[in-house]
């Protein structure tokens, strides 16, 4: 189905983790808030094949645990943003004329801010938890799914099919969703999917920053904060984390690429 | 195919060319002889580099309030009518003896041939000027609430000698006056006063950036002349690139700035043979604080409770690797005030848990997961006060208390404490000597905003208390007062005291004469020598 095989090294290791973060209460071998100040900070043992933080907790445990926050804000995250974003788009590239104008004015807005500090001035003044982190990287997440889709429908709405909907008499509800929807959804399964990559970032570095998620909850952006502490006399607090978050980011793009290049006419490879 | 081969031999090209360069400047280093100006390794004989986690504020000591802002230009740029010694008790300054008639006069004999930095002399004039200008609302200056009401009047008797009259006995007024005295003929004669800094401090200051603050030995200076010729001030906030740059000997000496976890390679090893650590017990002063306003936290059984839970030995052994001592009290033991018998709540979880059941917090489940109540702290995201608050956080909830840690930006944070919209917080006082302020903490005419009572803590016991213990002169009375308040309040708890950081200064050996100060201040720089 996919002529690279990245593609289902990423389907792989999106999948290994997705489990690990669904199932980590009955498969992480500790309790991720279990501090044993007297271990701390100790190295990799065959007990504790990630170390111990600075606290004593396991590793690998907070390790399963945060997965589950940096891969369900990542699909949340898209999962609305996308939902917003596709009906904007949907509405401003079929109706044209003032919705359009509008709609697409406030995603030139938007796109102006620099992603990462309109998320940090967001959480900063809702506050630091994670329904706001999801909360502000919706409203950023939104606007590049908008205008993709708006460029698709344009692209589509002229067709002959469209116009024969028209023709029949349907409505544009329905000529939106039934007829020019399934048509463009190839590039907007490839945004999502670059996108839940572009969000686990996000959502690291705003928990790196201690804007994420409440002090203690296994988040890997603040166990890398945590680690950074302590990098110069314990480097594998900070290096697990950092795997993670570069291996499962890695896996998103790996799967996008093979989507992309499934999905999309104009590219090929060589 | 042609344009990649272009590119590609271009690209061969300015690579090659630009790892010739490369090398022949590196063989050029090789070859040189390292001058005082190769790499910041470098230092000049006498120059002596101290590491600053963060730049002062402002060195305008009208405005200086910060830590660093406040020792730089009390200790180098300028100087004080008295000072406080290593055993924290009022020593002479620029005031050679002080007498006092009656209760409330002060009749303060300056030194003489003290000069400014600009050759003016020092007179009663200028110490007149500092209070008068200070108190002026036009200044604005932050330590105006400390005089006004209290300086009745100045007067100058002679050039040398200076009477301030009090409205009332005030106690503390001897270490209330431990600010610099400002230069009347700079400041009123309209002269630039905070680009200059004229003062007659054992420094002067040369220029400030916001990595680098210079100094320069005042050769004229009253007493011996400084030991170093100059003073330079690294603001390094990222604290892996202070320890780096110690190791690289670029800094000789961090005060407090480093943690647990990196003075260790000061204390023995390699780094040990060109550092030494120098450990004593400090002033500083952890706390947890409730809100005793709060429906739940205003019963005394369930702080009790609360700090039974919390076992701050096993914190000061493993997160604070020994840098600390327990707290009895607000007073650090090195202070003569301080009362050391006084009620200890010490780690009993079972003790907690019959505690929690007598204030009818029963355990819903047994060793189930469920939890007797929930309790809210909130902190500033403070990354070292956050990981002490996750320890608690989890010492608690073994005695069935689930603690919901909240931590915000400063600003927030701070407004919610003032405000009193918080259940339990955990903040540090630094630099507390004068026992009066438990007036500040604790009367109930200081609740925010008039003052710093943020615990909302009401007893009139203590409030007669703390206004006796501001207007009792006799020590050895004074101290009678102050051990009742720190009884009652180490009894009723409105603060858990967790304990008080030792002073941990990492030197260079290079360095001769640096000697710590209770308050981790600069006071011996002037008589440091660099070898």
């Amino acid at each position: 189905m996919f002529q690279s095989k990245w593609t289902y090294i990423g389907a792989v290791i999106i999948a290994v983790f997705a489990l690990a973060a669904i199932f980590a209460p009955w498969l992480a071998p500790y309790n991720p808030y279990d501090m044993r100040l007297a271990e701390q900070l100790s190295l990799p043992t065959l007990e504790h094949f990630m170390g111990q933080d600075a606290n004593g907790v396991d590793i690998f445990s907070r390790l399963m645990h945060g997965a589950r926050i940096s891969l369900s804000v990542g699909v949340i995250v898209v999962l609305i943003s996308g939902t917003i974003g596709i009906t904007m788009g949907l509405v401003s590239g079929y109706y044209g004329g003032w919705p359009d104008t509008i709609l697409m004015r406030l995603v030139d807005i938007l796109m102006a801010f620099p992603g990462l500090l309109l998320a940090i001035a967001l959480v900063s003044v809702l506050g630091p938890n994670i329904l706001n982190v999801v909360i502000a990287l919706t409203v950023l997440g939104w606007v590049s799914f908008a205008r993709l889709v708006r460029g698709q429908v344009l692209s589509v709405k002229e067709r002959e099919y469209i116009q024969a909907a028209r023709t029949s008499g349907q409505s544009d509800a329905r000529i939106m969703v039934v007829h020019i929807f399934p048509n463009i959804l190839s590039p907007v399964i490839v945004q999502a999917t670059f996108s839940v990559a572009g969000v686990i970032i996000a959502e690291s570095s705003l928990s790196f920053l201690g804007l994420g998620a409440p002090p203690g909850t296994p988040s890997w952006g603040a166990m890398l904060s945590e680690g950074k502490q302590v990098i110069l006399e314990a480097p594998h607090v900070s290096i697990f984390p950092g795997l993670a978050i570069m291996l499962v980011v890695m896996a998103f793009n790996f799967l996008g690429d093979g989507l992309r290049d499934r999905f999309d006419p104009k590219s090929t490879i060589n | 195919m042609t344009y990649k081969r272009h590119l590609k031999t271009a690209l061969t090209r300015y690579v090659c060319q630009r790892t010739g360069i490369i090398a022949l400047f590196l063989i050029a280093n090789l070859l040189l002889p390292p001058g005082p100006g190769w790499g910041e390794g470098a230092a000049y004989a006498a120059e002596f580099r101290v590491g600053l986690e963060n730049a002062p504020k402002t060195l305008d000591p009208r405005y200086a309030t910060d830590a660093y802002g406040m020792r730089i230009t009390q200790h180098l740029i300028f100087d004080t009518l008295v000072t406080l010694g290593y055993d924290l008790q009022i020593e002479p300054s620029l005031a050679t003896r002080w007498e006092t008639p009656d209760d409330t006069t002060y009749i303060f004999h300056l030194k003489d041939g003290v000069t400014f930095h600009d050759g003016t002399p020092f007179t009663a004039e200028d110490v007149k000027f500092t209070f008068e200008h200070l108190m002026d609302e036009t200044t604005k200056s932050p330590f105006a609430g400390t005089y006004k009401g209290k300086i009745s009047r100045i007067e100058v008797l002679d050039p040398k000698t200076i009477k301030f009259v009090l409205t009332q006995p005030v106690a503390s007024f001897l270490t209330s006056i431990i600010l610099p005295v400002l230069p009347r003929h700079i400041i009123e004669g309209g002269q630039d006063f905070p680009t200059t800094l004229i003062g007659t401090g054992p420094f002067k200051f040369v220029s400030q950036s916001p990595t680098d603050l210079r100094f320069e030995a005042n050769k004229k200076y009253w007493e011996d002349p400084p030991g170093c010729d100059r003073i330079i001030f690294k603001v390094v906030k990222d604290e892996n690139t202070r320890f780096l740059k110690m190791k690289k000997e670029e800094i000789d000496l961090l005060v407090n700035a480093l943690s647990s976890d990196k003075i260790k390679f000061f204390a023995s090893g390699a780094l040990h043979k060109a550092y030494q650590v120098i450990e004593e017990p400090g002033i500083s002063y952890n706390y947890l604080a409730f809100n005793m306003a709060d429906e739940k936290m205003k019963d005394n059984t369930l702080r009790q409770a609360i700090a039974h839970g919390i076992d701050v030995d096993e914190i000061i052994k493993y997160k604070l690797a020994g840098h600390a001592i327990r707290a009895r009290g607000l007073l650090s033991p090195v202070n003569w005030f301080s009362e050391p018998d006084v009620p200890v709540m010490v780690y009993d979880p079972e003790k907690a848990r019959q505690l929690l059941d007598k204030a009818g917090y029963k355990d819903p489940d047994g060793d189930g997961p469920r939890t007797r109540l929930t309790v809210e702290m909130k902190t500033s995201n403070n990354a070292e006060i956050t990981a002490i608050a996750r320890i608690i956080q989890a010492q608690l909830l073994k005695i069935g208390i689930h603690m919901d840690l909240k931590s915000y930006e400063w600003g927030t944070f701070y407004g919610d404490i003032k405000s009193g919209n918080f259940q339990m917080t955990s903040m540090r006082w630094v630099g507390v000597t004068e026992p009066d302020f438990y007036y500040d903490l604790f009367h109930s005419s200081q609740v925010p905003p008039a003052g710093r009572n943020r615990g909302r803590y009401i007893n009139a016991r203590v409030d007669d208390l703390v206004q006796q213990g501001r207007v009792t002169l006799d020590p050895d009375a004074r101290k009678r007062i102050y051990s009742k308040i720190q009884t009652i309040v180490a009894g009723e708890l409105p603060y858990i005291s967790l304990w008080h950081l030792n002073n941990v200064s990492v030197v260079h050996r290079r360095v001769k004469n640096y000697r710590q100060h209770p308050m981790a201040g600069f006071f011996s720089f002037k008589d440091i020598r660099v070898e």
